[in-house]
């Protein structure tokens, strides 16, 4: 039973969660909250000293994951401009990872229903696409080709006006 | 919950649709959802880019993009709409529901880039066309020609400049069901060589068509009028509807100046009427709706949602008053009726409220649940206070039994007695689970209206339990507007 003792919603219970590695992380049950998985075990009881066990979710990501959780948790409500100011900065600086932790996250991200570190993720992928021809982004997300020369040409000839400037910065429309 | 099950601790990534492949980034697998997230906040141009990394990419763009069979462009002088066009043009054949073209800008290079356009659309066999002006372009004026296609079932023309007779027609639009023209630059030939083509035509909406003189819908082989809707024409002199043997027009609309001729016959089919008739001096001029609403009025059994202007009500008032006893046989008509608006253009005088009360009880099978009186907002002109008239009519004693709600809109308490007067009528022949709405542009103080004490302790009470609701909004009205 670690959660429902405190009404008052700063509850200090710790909510324990263990990676896909077997490592054990612990958070306030607050910021454990901010994940739609995680709150819906703690409402049905599944919370215990044992930990929450996150299937896909290696001790990597976790660990950014709950550090996340527990900035974002603490300054949930009542946000002072200069305060929303601050995490936004922790935001942006949070997510400049390198590309293969920026995957892991936005695979834990969705799977664990964090929503706000979800959008952090898809907008920094959506960045790293943006301006790019397709084959410096078949090379930034190990892509293989495998259309025909034939359709690849096809394609491109469907939707030429998308595919006439390659150079960035290329949004002329 | 699909992040519940996925929790498993056998480890499996969430499945898609056992027949969708997803692309994989790095050998991590990203559920669809994740994707589309990912296409959607990304310029189009990227977002189309992402269709040639590899297959999986090409069916998940495939999945995402709106269905083909509809098209919207959005013109700009641009060596972008060029290539745009050529690329639509490479692909010919294809059939559209649905062509819209919104023209944000011309120069002197688009008329003949717009009628290519356009001519692609009729080479699609394009079903519903829409052409719309953004105002910087009709600012410009622009007049292109440009074909119709005879498998237009929907045409919508906004802001358009169509002085000259461009429709180069011979051919008969035989699919053309409905079209809808707002501030169109139509004269009355135009107007009148596209309805006589249009054998199938139900649906007519003419919106701030100031040129139009004269509307003349002439008999169509399967025409079946069931939507009329004429407003603010400013120039409009004449409206002609020549009957059809089963005519079935459900729903009329207008509003506009007076006309000196109105032919437009109706019947029990008609379900929404809305009469408007502005800026009248004397009933006088009145005389054609007078003349239409005495032949029509005992028709109007069916119509549940009815609209009209103070001056409207009057002409219904007069021609319902019990004077002429001979007129009661017909008043058994707005039976159906559910919803009643009315909009007053001044303020709310003697007159209208004798209107109001002539109207409820010549009502003689009321269903009306809904009831919006629609007041003016206030302007810079004062009105005075309706000093000399005086209430001719007795309070109807039914009527309103069915009513849940009633709004006045603009309530503007200060000067008008009798708007307050409409609140305690309301009030008092209400049943209780009905509620009363009144939206005033400023604060409302009963207690300082100089109510007698009895019509005071109505409106406390009601206020007291929640039937009477007072909703202030702001007002765009300098304040000096007050003293």
């Amino acid at each position: 039973m670690a959660a429902a003792t405190d009404d008052a919603g700063d509850s200090n219970e710790m909510i324990r969660v263990v990676s896909s590695d077997g490592e054990h992380f612990e958070m306030p049950e607050a910021a454990a909250n901010l994940s739609l998985v995680l709150r819906h075990m703690i409402e049905d009881d599944c919370a215990d000293a044992a930990g929450i066990p996150l299937a896909v979710v290696a001790a990597k990501p976790l660990a950014k994951i709950v550090d996340y959780c527990t900035k974002h948790a603490a300054k949930s409500s009542g946000l002072t401009i200069e305060e929303a100011e601050e995490l936004k900065r922790f935001d942006a600086e949070f997510i400049e990872v390198d590309t293969d932790m920026l995957y892991d996250l936005l695979v834990a991200a969705d799977f664990m229903g964090v929503e706000g570190l979800s959008k952090l993720a898809v907008q920094r992928t959506a960045d790293l696409i943006k301006g790019k021809t397709p084959e410096q982004n078949r090379e930034t997300f190990g892509i293989v080709n495998d259309f025909t020369p034939e359709e690849e040409e096809e394609i491109c000839k469907e939707n030429e006006w998308a595919f006439q400037i390659t150079k960035p910065p290329s949004r002329l429309c | 919950m699909a992040h519940r099950s996925a929790l498993g601790r056998d480890g499996e990534k969430m499945a898609a649709p056992a027949d969708v492949v997803l692309p994989v980034i790095r050998s991590r697998q990203f559920s669809q959802e994740v994707f589309t997230r990912i296409l959607t906040r990304l310029p189009l141009k990227d977002a189309v880019r992402t269709s040639v990394l590899s297959t999986a990419w090409r069916d998940l763009w495939g999945r995402l993009r709106p269905p083909d069979d509809s098209l919207e462009v959005e013109y700009k002088p641009a060596n972008s709409t060029v290539g745009q066009l050529q690329m639509l043009e490479r692909r010919k054949g294809r059939h559209l529901k649905r062509f819209s073209l919104v023209i944000h800008d011309v120069d002197e290079t688009s008329g003949g880039l717009l009628r290519r356009f356009l001519e692609y659309a009729v080479e699609c066999t394009a079903e519903d066309l829409r052409i719309g002006l953004h105002s910087e372009a009709a600012k410009k004026n622009p007049s292109f020609e440009f074909p119709l296609s005879c498998h237009l079932a929907s045409l919508t023309l906004c802001r358009l400049n169509l002085d000259v007779p461009i429709f180069g027609i011979v051919q008969p639009f035989s699919s053309l069901v409905k079209i809808q023209l707002h501030t169109v630059s139509i004269i009355d030939e135009v107007l009148c060589g596209v309805v006589k083509l249009s054998p199938r035509l139900r649906i007519i909406e003419l919106l701030y068509c100031s040129r139009l003189t004269e509307i003349i819908v002439p008999p169509g082989l399967k025409r079946n009028l069931t939507r009329l809707i004429v407003a603010e024409c400013d120039n409009l002199r004449r409206v002609v509807v020549v009957p059809e043997p089963d005519s079935s027009l459900r729903c009329f609309h207008y509003s506009g100046g007076s006309l000196s001729q109105f032919h437009l016959p109706c019947d029990t089919s008609l379900t929404e009427l809305y009469f408007c008739c502005k800026s009248i001096l004397t009933l006088r001029h009145l005389q054609v709706f007078k003349e239409w609403f005495r032949n029509t009025l005992p028709l109007l059994s069916n119509v549940t949602v009815l609209t009209i202007c103070s001056n409207t009500l009057q002409i219904v008032s007069s021609l319902r008053r019990a004077g002429a006893n001979a007129d009661l046989a017909v008043l058994d008509n707005f039976q159906s009726l559910t919803g009643l608006r009315l909009l007053v253009s001044e303020y709310l005088k003697a007159i209208d409220l004798d209107n109001i009360y002539v109207f409820l009880k010549s009502c003689h099978r009321p269903n009306l649940t809904k009831l919006l009186v629609q007041l003016p907002q206030i302007s810079d002109r004062l009105f005075e206070e309706d000093l000399l008239g005086t209430l001719q009519e007795k309070e109807p004693e039914v009527g309103l039994d069915k009513l849940e709600e009633a709004k006045i809109m603009n309530f503007n308490w200060q000067w008008h007695r009798y708007e307050l007067q409409l609140v305690i009528f309301l009030l008092k022949k209400v049943r209780s689970t009905c509620r009363l709405l009144l939206v005033c542009p400023r604060i409302l103080k009963f207690e300082e209206l100089g109510l007698k004490e009895a019509e005071l302790s109505v409106i406390q009470a009601a206020l007291a339990n929640g039937q009477l609701v007072v909703v202030q909004i702001s007002s765009n009205t300098p304040a000096g507007v007050r003293s």
